[in-house]
């Protein structure tokens, strides 16, 4: 049996489903129980195809449960952490901060999450001044 | 002095504090004037978006998990992995007198070396035209320069005409002739 582009892409949607955990995050345990169970059941040639929609899915998937938070200078652990509660709220999903130094940023941060950019730097500022002139 | 002071000033006032949200996506592929993008999930119908450079790009073909642009610049320069952003505005072009007499391209930017156009307001290109009802009537006619048909089928400014006829027949020279008929006529 060969599978279609589309139905593919729903199994793979199956599969992140079930490599959620109780606590609906993603984790290593449940994702090498599902690519244990889909090597003995699925047809080999197939395999390929419906692995990289289930890693493309993953990787979107982790993507929406981490942000990364961009500053020039330091910033206290009291704000990430209230930004991570913030966005944690807003997304409604557990959201794991990484930090990391820009110091073009001259001042502020920049989350990114997702293909969300939220942006207060002074850098980004200037760049609107510079547009609007 | 104190005019650069109260310019700097004045930015700093006018300085927005809050943040910025941006949608943004990667390039997967680019061929024939076509993007791919991963992401943009927030993106709509017939919004332009931004590349690299400054290049503006249409999103045209919204799949589940990926975006297809025209971009309407030069591709050369793009390549997988760059970030692409979304603009939140729906194609439109810059629209008002400031327009009369100026060489603009597609997206309405100037050609023709003579400085930014100076616009009030900007429509979206795909727009649905008004009624018949509340357009301004016909009261003006429109020269074309050739007696014949200014005297016998005269036709009216804003009006819609068709130019028919077999291939070398002159077609493109009425065209013309009405264009170069018009220069004449708005120059005096």
């Amino acid at each position: 049996m060969t599978y279609s582009k589309a139905k593919l892409k729903t199994l793979a949607n199956k599969l992140l489903q079930l490599s959620r955990d109780e606590k609906e995050t993603l984790s290593s345990k449940e994702v090498s129980k599902v690519l244990t169970a889909v090597k003995k059941q699925f047809p080999l040639y197939q395999l390929r195809p419906l692995l990289k929609y289930y890693l493309k899915m993953v990787k979107q998937a982790l993507r929406q449960e981490q942000a990364t938070i961009e500053y020039a200078g330091t910033i206290a652990s009291s704000d990430t952490d209230s930004i991570a509660k913030l966005l944690s709220k807003h997304y409604n999903c557990a959201i794991t901060i990484t930090e990391k130094i820009t110091p073009e940023l001259i001042a502020g941060i920049k989350i990114h999450i997702a293909d969300d950019v939220y942006d207060t730097s002074i850098a980004e500022k200037l760049h609107l001044i510079q547009t609007k002139n | 002095m104190s005019t650069l002071t109260e310019q700097i000033q004045k930015e700093i006032d006018a300085l927005n504090l809050t943040s910025t949200k941006k949608n943004v996506g990667t390039i997967t592929h680019v061929a024939d004037g076509v993007a791919h993008i991963e992401g943009l999930s927030g993106v709509m119908y017939n919004e332009m978006v931004l590349f690299p450079g400054d290049v503006y790009g249409i999103a045209l073909n919204l799949e589940e998990d990926e975006v297809g642009c025209v971009v309407l610049g030069d591709i050369s320069h793009l390549k997988e992995g760059d970030e692409v952003q979304s603009t939140g505005k729906l194609l439109s072009v810059p629209v008002g007198k400031g327009l009369l007499g100026r060489v603009v391209d597609a997206l309405g930017q100037p050609i023709d070396g003579k400085g930014d156009v100076t616009f009030k307001e900007q429509y979206p290109v795909e727009r649905i035209a008004p009624d018949i009802l509340p357009r301004q009537s016909v009261d003006q006619p429109l020269q074309t320069g050739i007696m014949a048909i200014d005297s016998i089928i005269p036709v009216g400014r804003g009006q819609r005409e068709l130019i028919v006829g077999d291939r070398q027949t002159g077609k493109t020279t009425i065209a013309i002739d009405t264009i170069i008929n018009q220069a004449q006529i708005n120059r005096a």
